[in-house]
């Protein structure tokens, strides 16, 4: 154990919470279950707000509206259409994914403060706009779902299968975040958070990453919603007023801080880490930066 | 016909609460560059504090002299112990810092006050005037806009302390340098945002009925109303807050369903925003790379 380098520990580390989360339901009370099942969608919508506003520096205060999309994909999928739950995850996503980029447009002109502003009305706006179309939504009584149960083969009640449903997309959007984040994407993405003027000049394509970043993040929260809807087999206007907004904005500072302007522009100018800048816009996809560089890169 | 003018003149009447936040909003874009996303919730707390000395039995006018100075002292302490660390951070640490009081203002109004909608007293009554026009509700909260954007006026055109805000917002190095002390002239500006923005809350909370998230959809408007006049001009804040005034009752009346008035402001507001970020009256902002 003792010859393990510093990657191998942190591969070690995520097992061991891999296998402990793996556990957890088996521990405690159905109810903390289902806690621990919300705990890990918020997670995921976290992961999302963060890429946007952590790595590309895009305020968002509404994402509680990507999430509504997300629920409300779900449930109106399964409620009127009798489409099976699992298969609900994927349109919730793509949906949100098509609005965020959508919406990402107008943003390309808005900076800092004024897309705060837009995305707090947006926020404010939401649950008004999901009474509308009642037709669609059930109005403010919202939709009341069954919860699915756990497939036939798998002895589980299901809140726990819920607890594993979730945990199984945590671990896919977390492994597909930290890759992008790693890939010349995600590195495009800091460089125009922490100075976009160079980013551009260094060919990096503004508009599109920031229109793209608007809606990977759309879709992760969407995906969370969609998650949502199934885990608490209700949906309605009132469970995405602002305060849910504002809640993730305040998850994603609490919780999930950013790396810090000093540790990335060390990783985006540094000679230690043999990528020399001006190679920057034409390396191939992949884990360029590699475990050889000191852990400062990463 | 006569419907469309009730309509335009109630459509005036909330337009000038409209304006009153716009022009809190604004008065602290002007001083520090950032919009207080808390403006809304701190102007549902002063009415709280209205509501609870009508509760006590103060008589209305008393109790809103009272709320208006408490809110001033209470921008003041704001400015002084929360904003002034933040006042050289990044937007985004500016922002988060406004979101968590709107938080803060929101859950501790639902904490002491309750989340029970309570209603709120009129002091203008609810008379039809000039037949059946126009309410004398409506027609109150129009007097009153319009005089506290009088004493505005006169206070930032005529006094000396105006006179000195005004300088510390446009330039504050040189206004440091004649020796106006920039940072209380900021906390002043807070106070009277803040006392504004109690003045629309009490305005407004008759109509709306007072819960701790009655305003979030004004501060909504508000933004539109702000940002269609343009945020650097107090002024256009007021125009800009009549006009949406008018236009959400207009056409909310005869367009679209109610439900979607919000969403009719967004559209709005990003509009505004892609296409004319500076407002009908509003300086264009130059960045310099």
């Amino acid at each position: 154990m003792v010859g393990l380098s510093s990657d191998g520990w942190r591969r070690l580390g995520v097992l061991a919470a891999i296998a402990a989360a793996l556990a957890l339901p088996w521990l405690v009370s159905n109810y903390h279950v289902f806690q621990f099942t919300l705990a890990m969608i918020y997670a995921i919508a976290l992961l999302g707000l963060n890429l946007l506003t952590g790595y590309n520096g895009q305020i968002s205060l509404g994402h509680g509206a990507f999430f509504a999309i997300g629920g409300y994909t779900a449930a109106i999928l399964i409620h009127r259409w009798g489409v099976p739950y699992y298969l609900t995850i994927p349109p919730a996503g793509l949906l949100s994914f098509v609005i965020g980029v959508l919406f990402g447009l107008p943003a390309l002109r808005l900076e800092g403060l004024y897309l705060a502003l837009v995305t707090l009305s947006m926020a404010v706006a939401t649950p008004q706009f999901l009474k509308y179309f009642d037709s669609w939504s059930g109005g403010s009584q919202g939709i009341l779902l069954t919860k699915p149960a756990a497939p036939g083969w798998l002895p589980v009640g299901t809140d726990r299968w819920l607890y594993y449903l979730s945990l199984a997309v945590l671990i896919l959007v977390f492994w597909a975040g930290r890759n992008l984040l790693r890939s010349r994407t995600g590195r495009a993405l800091v460089a125009i958070r922490d100075h976009p003027i160079s980013a551009t000049a260094m060919g990096v394509n503004t508009s599109l990453y920031k229109t793209t970043a608007f809606g990977v993040s759309a879709l992760l929260t969407g995906v969370a919603g969609a998650l949502a809807a199934l885990a608490t087999a209700f949906v309605a206007p009132d469970s995405f007023s602002p305060f849910l907004s504002i809640s993730f904005i305040v998850g994603s500072v609490v919780a999930a801080s950013p790396p810090s302007r000093v540790r990335s522009s060390a990783a985006s100018s540094s000679s230690s880490c043999r990528t020399s800048p001006t190679k920057f816009p034409t390396r191939p996809r992949g884990r360029s930066t590699g475990s050889s560089c000191p852990a400062s890169c990463t | 016909m006569e419907q469309l003018l009730q309509q335009v003149l109630s459509g005036l009447a909330t337009g000038a609460v409209y304006a009153s936040l716009a022009l809190a909003l604004v008065m602290i874009h002007q001083a520090t560059e950032s919009v207080n996303f808390a403006q809304g919730e701190m102007a549902m707390f002063s009415t709280y504090i209205a509501w609870m000395f009508v509760q006590a039995g103060v008589p209305f006018w008393i109790a809103f002299v009272l709320t208006v100075a408490i809110s001033f002292l209470g921008g003041v302490l704001i400015e002084r112990v929360l904003i002034r660390p933040v006042e050289s951070a990044p937007v985004l640490s500016q922002v988060i810092v406004f979101i968590g009081l709107l938080v803060i203002f929101n859950s501790t109004a639902g904490w002491i006050f309750t989340y029970t909608v309570q209603e709120f007293p009129s002091p203008f009554g609810d008379t039809p005037l000039f037949g059946d026009m126009i309410t004398s509700s409506e027609l109150g909260v129009i007097g009153v806009t319009l005089v506290v954007l009088a004493l505005l006026y006169l206070f930032f055109r005529f006094t000396p302390l105006g006179f000195a805000m005004r300088a510390a917002a446009q330039n504050p190095e040189s206004a440091r340098l004649v020796g106006i002390r920039v940072g209380w002239m900021l906390a002043i500006g807070w106070g009277l945002a803040a006392a504004v923005g109690a003045v629309a809350g009490i305005m407004v909370a008759p109509v709306l009925f007072l819960d701790p998230n009655m305003m979030s959809g004004v501060l909504l408007y508000a933004f539109a109303a702000a940002l269609l006049g343009g945020i650097s001009s107090p002024g256009g804040a007021v125009v800009g807050g009549l006009v949406v005034g008018v236009l959400e009752n207009l056409v909310g009346t005869y367009l679209i369903p109610t439900e979607l008035k919000l969403t009719v402001a967004l559209a709005v507001i990003i509009i505004i925003l892609v296409v004319k970020p500076s407002g009908l009256f509003g300086t264009v902002m130059v960045k310099r790379v």
